[in-house]
This record gives C-alpha cells, sequence and structure tokens, in this order.
C-alpha cells in the first residue's frame, strides 16, 4: 500500500513536471530526428555522398570535352560547368569561401600540356581546393582526376606510339570491374549496412534515459528540503521502501522512452526522408539491455540525488556528468570514428556499454545471450550507485531529523 | 502521555551536544510549548521523540510505550506538522492528501472519508482540488496541518505552523487546536511567535543550549516570574537621584529597564506612592504595568536576550 502510493505519487509528480517531460522524450526524439537525417548520407556507405565541384573547361579541343565527360562519370563527385568567360579569380574566391570544395581549370592548352605531363611541361590542369576541404576527399578527388588525366594520356598519346591500340581500349586502359568490400557480420548473418538512424537511436535513447538525473535528483532535493521525507519517515516508511519507490516509476519512464524512442526510429524518421529503424531481431535482448541500462541510469541519478544539497547542484552535477559520459560513451561521436585509444578511453563509461549492448540488437543482429557482458556490467554499476545512495540516504535522513 | 528521563543527545560529526540530561513530563490532553532559541536542541528534541533520531543516552515513553522497543507503534500515534510545507506543490490537495492517507494504509471508503474529515477541520473543502502550488499561505498552512491530522494521531507536533500567514488564518488554526485539545488530544507546539504559545499552552518548557531551562504549568511559570513585578515609563530621563529618592518612596530598589523605563518588585499599594511621588517631582507617566510579566519576558530573560548567531 505504502510502496505503490509512493509510485503512483511519483508518476503524479513527473507527469506534471514539464521539463522533465522535456528533457525525457521530446529532446531525445528531437536529437534522433536531427541526427538520423543530418547524418544519413555520412553513415550510409551505399548510398555515395556526392561533392560538387566547379569544371571550367578552356580547352576547345576534342580531349578537353572528353576529360569533361570522363570526369563526369567520377563517382562521388559531380561536375558543375562554369562558362569559360568566367574570371579565375571569381572561381578562386567561390572555393575560397567554400561554396565548392574543389574547382579544375581546363586550360586552352590542355592537349599539349597531358601529351607533355611528366616532363618538364606545366601540370595539364589546375585543381584549386577550399582549405575546409577533408584530407579524405581530397585524397580521392586527386586520385579521381590524375587516373582520369593518365588514361586520356595512355589512350590518346602512349598507347598510339607503342602500336598496342590493337589490343583493345578496355583491355588497356580501364578495369574489368570495381573491386567491392564485403560487410562482415556476426555468425555470419546477412545484415543491411549501419545507418545513421541506427546510431542515433541507441546513442540518444541511453542519453535520455541516464537524463532521468536531472529530474530525480530535483524532486529528491526537494522533499528532502521541504521535510516530506521527515514526514514520511515519521509515518513509518522505511529508507529502502522510499528508494524502491523511485525506482519503480523511472524505470518505467525509462521503458516507455525506449519504446518511444524505437518508434521515432521505425516509423517517424523514414517519414522525413531518412532510413528506418530495423526492428532487433531478439525483442529479449532488447528488453534485457534497457533494463540494464534504465536501472544503471537510476542508480546513478540516486547516487547523484543523495550526494548533492541543493536543486542547483543536482541540475548542475547530473546535466554535466550525463554530457560528460555522453560524450565519453560515444553518444555524441561515434566510437568507430574515434582513433584507436579514444576507443579505448570510452569503455570507462557506462552509456557505453548500454550502446554496445543496444548496437549488438539493432546493428550486429546480436541474440539475448550477446547483450549479457554489457548489461552485466550495467546492472553492476546500477548496483553499485544504489548500495551508494541508500548509505548516503540513510546518513542524510539522520542529518535532517 | 509522554516521560522523558536523563534524555542526551551527541551529534558525532561534527562533534556537538544538542540534548543535556533532559528530563520532561507531558501530560495527556494539554498543549505543551516548548520554546527556545534557534540551536537550542527543540528539533532534537521533538525528532527523538518521533523516532527518527537515535538518542545517546536516556529514556523516553509514550503512552506507556518504550521509544527503544516500539518506535513503530509510537510513530504510529504521531501526527506531525512541520515547519516546512512538506506536500507536493504540482498535486491538489486531495491528490496530497490521498497520497500522505495511501501511505498511513488507509484504503477506498475509509480513505475518503478520512480525507473529508480532515479538510472539514481544516475548512480545505472547497480548495481541495485546486493544485496546492497555487494556495495562499494560509491556505498552505492548512493543507500542511490537515495532512498532520490524517492518521487520527493522539500525539500532535507543530513546528511553528503559523509562520508567515494572516491573522485570519492563525487565529483559524489556533482555534482548531484549542477544540482538538478538547478532544482529548495531546499537542507539542513550538513557535517563535510566544503570544501564540501564551494564549494556546497550558504548559512550557524552555530549552537552551541543550538544557532544560524552565517547565511546568504557564500561569505558575508567569506568576513565578513576576506577579508582583511593577513596570512604568516616563516622558524623561530620572537621574541618579531621582531613582535613589524613588526607591526610598517604595521601600524597594527601582531598577533601569530602558531609556526612561523602570522596574521593581513591590505591592500593589506601591502604585499610589509611585504617582504621588511622580506628582509631587513634576514628572509626567507614559505607561505602567503591575503583575505578571508576559511570556517575552520571562523568555528572554530565561535566555538570555543577546543575539545568538
Amino acid at each position: 500500500m505504502k510502496f505503490w502510493s509512493l509510485v503512483r505519487k511519483e508518476l503524479l509528480v513527473l507527469g506534471r513536471d514539464v521539463h522533465g517531460l522535456l528533457v525525457l522524450f521530446v529532446m531525445p526524439a528531437v536529437f534522433i530526428l536531427i541526427m538520423s537525417l543530418a547524418m544519413r548520407d555520412g553513415f550510409n556507405s551505399e548510398r555515395a555522398v556526392s561533392v560538387d565541384f566547379l569544371l571550367q573547361n578552356q580547352s576547345a579541343e576534342r580531349l578537353g570535352a572528353r576529360l569533361s565527360e570522363e570526369l563526369k562519370q567520377v563517382e562521388g563527385f559531380r561536375a558543375v560547368p562554369v562558362d569559360a568567360a568566367v574570371a579565375a579569380d571569381e572561381l578562386r574566391r567561390q572555393v575560397a569561401e567554400d561554396e565548392y570544395k574543389f574547382a579544375l581549370l581546363v586550360p586552352p592548352d590542355f592537349g599539349a600540356r597531358l601529351k607533355d605531363w611528366g616532363g618538364e611541361a606545366a601540370e595539364p590542369v589546375t585543381v584549386l581546393m577550399s582549405p575546409a576541404v577533408a584530407p579524405q576527399s581530397r585524397l580521392l578527388f586527386e586520385i579521381a582526376v590524375n587516373q582520369t588525366l593518365r588514361k586520356l594520356q595512355l589512350e590518346n598519346f602512349v598507347f598510339p606510339s607503342l602500336g598496342l591500340m590493337s589490343l583493345g581500349q578496355e583491355q588497356l586502359l580501364l578495369p574489368a570491374a570495381n573491386l567491392a568490400g564485403e560487410y562482415v557480420f556476426r555468425d555470419g548473418a546477412e545484415r543491411v549496412t549501419p545507418t545513421a538512424v541506427q546510431q542515433s537511436v541507441p546513442a540518444w535513447l541511453v542519453f535520455a534515459m541516464f537524463f532521468v538525473v536531472i529530474p530525480l535528483s530535483t524532486a529528491f532535493l526537494v522533499e528532502r528540503e521541504e521535510g516530506t521525507l521527515v514526514r514520511l519517515q515519521m509515518m513509518n516508511v522505511s529508507p529502502a521502501t522510499l528508494i524502491l519507490a523511485k525506482v519503480a516509476p523511472y524505470y518505467l519512464v525509462n521503458q516507455i522512452q525506449m519504446v518511444l524512442m524505437v518508434a521515432v526510429g521505425m516509423y517517424l524518421v523514414p517519414r522525413l526522408g531518412g532510413d528506418a529503424l530495423n526492428p532487433p531481431d531478439s525483442w529479449l535482448g532488447l528488453w534485457l539491455v534497457s533494463s540494464a541500462t534504465s536501472l544503471a541510469a537510476i542508480g546513478f541519478a540516486l547516487l547523484i540525488s543523495t550526494l548533492v544539497r541543493s536543486s542547483i547542484e543536482a541540475t548542475t552535477l547530473g546535466g554535466v556528468s550525463n554530457i560528460i559520459l555522453g560524450a565519453l560513451g560515444g553518444v555524441m561521436v561515434p566510437k568507430f570514428v574515434m582513433p584507436k585509444f579514444m576507443q579505448d578511453v570510452v569503455t570507462i563509461s557506462p552509456m557505453s556499454w548500454g550502446l554496445e549492448g543496444f548496437l549488438d540488437v539493432f546493428l550486429r543482429g546480436g541474440a539475448w545471450g550477446e547483450v549479457v557482458p554489457e548489461a552485466g556490467a550495467l546492472l553492476l554499476f546500477g548496483a553499485g550507485c544504489l548500495a551508494g545512495a541508500s548509505l548516503l540516504f540513510q546518513r542524510r535522513l539522520r542529518g535532517l531529523a | 502521555m509522554i516521560q522523558i528521563e536523563h534524555l542526551s543527545k551527541v551529534y558525532v560529526r561534527p562533534r556537538h551536544v544538542a540534548l543535556r540530561d533532559v528530563s520532561l513530563h507531558i501530560p495527556r490532553g494539554r498543549v505543551f510549548g516548548l520554546l527556545g532559541p534557534n540551536g537550542a536542541g527543540k528539533t532534537t528534541l521533538i525528532s527523538i521523540l518521533a523516532g527518527i533520531l537515535p538518542k545517546s543516552g536516556g529514556r523516553v515513553l509514550v503512552d506507556g510505550l518504550d521509544l527503544d522497543r516500539e518506535p513503530a507503534r509510537i510513530k504510529s500515534l504521531i501526527g506531525f506538522v512541520p515547519q516546512h510545507l512538506a506536500f507536493y506543490p504540482t498535486l491538489t490537495a486531495r491528490e496530497n492528501l490521498d497520497f500522505y492517507a495511501g501511505v498511513l494504509g488507509f484504503k477506498g471508503a475509509a480513505r475518503r472519508a478520512r480525507i473529508d474529515e480532515c479538510a472539514a477541520i481544516t475548512d480545505l473543502g472547497k480548495h481541495l482540488d485546486r493544485r496546492a502550488g497555487t494556495f495562499s499561505g494560509g491556505l498552505k498552512r492548512r493543507l500542511n496541518f490537515a495532512i498532520g491530522l490524517l492518521n487520527k494521531p493522539a500525539l500532535l507536533f507543530l513546528d511553528e505552523p503559523t509562520v508567515g500567514i494572516d491573522p485570519q488564518s492563525r487565529h483559524f488554526i489556533l482555534q482548531s487546536l484549542l477544540a482538538l485539545k478538547a478532544a482529548g488530544m495531546t499537542i507539542i507546539y513550538t513557535s517563535h511567535y510566544l503570544e501564540e504559545v501564551q494564549q494556546i499552552c497550558d504548559e512550557l518548557a524552555i530549552i537552551d543550549a541543550g538544557r532544560i531551562v524552565v517547565q511546568g504549568p504557564m500561569v505558575e511559570l508567569l506568576d513565578r516570574s513576576g506577579g508582583d513585578s511593577l513596570r512604568f515609563e516616563l516622558d524623561a530621563p530620572l537621574d541618579e537621584s531621582g531613582l535613589t529618592a524613588l526607591s526610598a518612596q517604595l521601600s524597594a530598589p527601582v531598577q533601569r529597564d530602558g531609556p526612561n523605563a523602570f522596574a521593581v518588585s513591590a505591592s500593589p499599594e506601591a502604585i499610589e506612592r509611585l504617582l504621588a511621588y511622580l506628582r509631587g517631582q513634576g514628572l509626567v507617566l507614559r505607561n505602567l504595568r503591575y503583575g505578571a510579566q508576559d511570556l517575552e519576558q520571562v523568555y528572554l530573560r530565561l535566555t538570555n536576550a543577546g543575539l545568538r548567531e
């Protein structure tokens, strides 16, 4: 009776805490939408990123036109033709201001330059690059341009002089096919490629689950400061009942968060143009990792609640520690883009354990047994926090009295 | 109702002796005032009596029950109205009462009936479905009071229950307490509003620095502390020779009690002699009071008037 009255009260209070609801439900949903849509192409290896570049052809020769045609076939880049009359300074300005990442200028004597390329002659084309261009993009663009120029040079000047044209151009100049890599999944399960939504939903879900620290600790502090806890103690409510009555409603809140965020990923993100979140192979695994993450988050929140002495401290310490754990845990920056040493560092964050557990079930085809290590670590962390919170709580109650 | 024998409490970190050898008897069906400066040990004493703070030594019996052996039963006898507004402002008054009634074990119709009874005692009936955070100061105090009554306590602790409210609400709460006393409830009342304490308390204890300075029935205490006190104020100062002459006239040493105020212990006949002397000297009397001191004077005298913090 006492327990359920406390749980019901907690849910009523939380239900009327507009700011708490915004933090717990709206914030992660918005993050998932933004990140899933904004990072859609960056995460999806099947959907090639297309970088526009300016192409100004000042050559009236056939080779100049051929170069333009060849460059239009390059995967990952899209040529934006520029009239030959446009001044080079204007092209430089556009690139310098990062309106385009690259500009490729084909000079009027392109054919002659290409013929002598490699010798004393000037470069056959001029490439301008934005200072903001990523090194990987620069390398890819240079390889693509070099490959095209070499092909034209061999085709038009080298092979004819060696009498090799009878072999056929395809055999001499073009690769038979592009080399394609293969994604490897656990147990050989055939899976689609990881998408932005499959990274965003677990990441922001874990982050949101840990954000129960804000409403929970604030409410707890108010109860401590306003004498509600003392009053409840005088009504024969034990500290253990008080603690457990906090765990139960926030566990429910975390599970509602999980259902809503998964639904956002599965149904809302695709409606807005993003990729859909694939349902997990193991719903039991999802529940297991979700429950373990929830208990870790609640334990952490209760520990913060008992450590702090004011609502301002609770908001500051809870918020800052959550953001640090999130940054460390691969929520804000995906773990797979981090350098190796950082990937090792992030494993200290419980958010990382939760995230890996969710990625197991959403991306790697993990069965429920495969999330047990992460779930176990989270449960241990949660139990440790809860034990610390209980000890501190009893001391605080005595201090209040 | 409550028997306290040689009670002591020592806080360990930081080390602080909060109660020293406190012995008290609080009779059943009375309103007992517990007074003292901030930090004197009142809250510690109430917390020990309520079973939420362990004592360091001594013995406490509540309604014949030993606190060491039956703390849960003792708690069930106690209602508590803390100084803080210990309820949830985003819940309605009814939801708050329903929550606490549920915690106390009331179910179904009995719970609803008890909520209605407490709302009636505190006249909250027409405000029950408003959120408590929207209440005026007086309504909040009444809700705080109502929650303390939910378990039909035999013993009610009230800690500054009238802080920050208008005279009407204060009057209502004090009258309600007197009605509860008439119904047989024992009430322990702490407040810094000493005129309230004087108005409603039958018995009194003043605690300072962890010790009981004085205890007993209110009437006796006031009488003992100055039943023959003559206090008066003039419109002009009186020099030392004037003070000596006046003392001779009244056959008792007259003490200074303010810039132009004076006090002396004397029989009622001394009033006539005082007035005659003042007329003879051409001095004008501003006010005069004879008899028991009020509680504030007794309190300040017993606890020293200087600031404590």
